[in-house]
């Protein structure tokens, strides 16, 4: 399997070229276009986070309920992916040795490998206070998994401690753990400096940010169209 | 592209004239509901096809449950 990214960043878009008797696991509706003979099937299994329950809980995840198997035949295929935002795709490489595993924000997933575990995650409690998603997406397994973002994609190193906005996530190592923290020393300044609450990471991982956040553009837009 | 395509129906631009086009479910029926994909173009023949990476659907989807 071989995976391209073609017009990074803003109108990103993922061209899968798929060796016979491969597969891809992808987020339903993602599809863009694909070989004719490409074998489509449609499932709620997914690892450990299957059955019905399992899609079930992924709708709470602002995921899609359902997600789509492709699968190449004898011959070997071509499938192109996009999410439905502007913004950019992140192949990620899962091996078991590294660093245990990622946590995705819950909207970040697009695709994976057969050999991946796609879970949902409540990382507590702290997390209803960010203000964006409850759930996080806790990726394990073996294999690649392609993260989709609003705005582009940028990696940061963190060792020690690092501060990002809730909003602006889109998945980090799971080395790494977080809290919720206000950006300001006061709760007034931190409600007044239009920052409110911010993700504080601790320990030695790589973590992945978005350039705009997409709970924002949503209340920008949808204050000003008209009402349904 | 040569030979046959599948390509969702929000995200065609274009093709040339010498490629067949016929609107189709992407697998089942009961698998075109659920997968989100709903109706796809099945495009058959040789020539070059144009596709645009995003799909106006896409954005009315994420933007509907928005509005109060």
């Amino acid at each position: 399997m071989q995976v391209e990214v073609l017009h990074q960043p803003d109108s990103s878009i993922a061209k899968i070229d798929l060796d016979p008797q491969e597969e891809l696991i992808a987020e339903a509706g993602s599809m863009v276009a694909m070989s004719g003979f490409l074998n489509v099937s449609t499932t709620l299994r997914q690892g450990k986070g299957g059955g019905v329950f399992g899609g079930l809980k992924r709708m709470l995840a602002g995921e899609s309920l359902f997600l789509s198997v492709f699968r190449s035949g004898t011959a070997p295929g071509e499938l192109y992916l996009a999410p439905k935002l502007i913004g950019d795709i992140l192949p990620y490489q899962l091996s078991a040795d590294r660093s245990g595993g990622l946590v995705v924000q819950s909207t970040g997933y697009l695709a994976s490998t057969p050999g991946v575990d796609i879970e949902l995650g409540f990382q507590g409690i702290k997390s209803i206070f960010s203000g964006e998603s409850i759930f996080w997406l806790n990726v394990t397994g073996q294999g690649l998994v392609l993260l989709s973002s609003f705005g582009g994609i940028y990696e940061i190193d963190v060792d020690g401690e690092y501060v990002v906005d809730t909003g602006h996530i889109v998945a980090f190592e799971k080395s790494l753990s977080f809290s919720i923290a206000k950006a300001n020393k006061s709760w007034i300044g931190a409600l007044m400096g239009g920052e409110g609450l911010v993700c504080r990471f601790r320990g030695k991982g790589r973590l992945f940010c978005q350039t705009h956040n997409p709970g924002a553009f949503g209340r920008t837009i949808g204050s000003q169209l008209p009402a349904r | 592209m040569n030979g046959e395509f599948v390509v969702d129906s929000g995200h065609l631009v274009a093709y040339e004239p010498g490629i067949r086009m016929k609107v189709g479910l992407s697998s089942g029926l009961v698998g075109s509901v659920t997968s989100g994909e709903g109706l796809v173009n099945r495009l058959s023949g040789q020539g070059d096809i144009y596709l645009q990476s995003r799909s106006i659907a896409g954005l009315v989807r994420f933007l509907r449950p928005k509005i109060r």
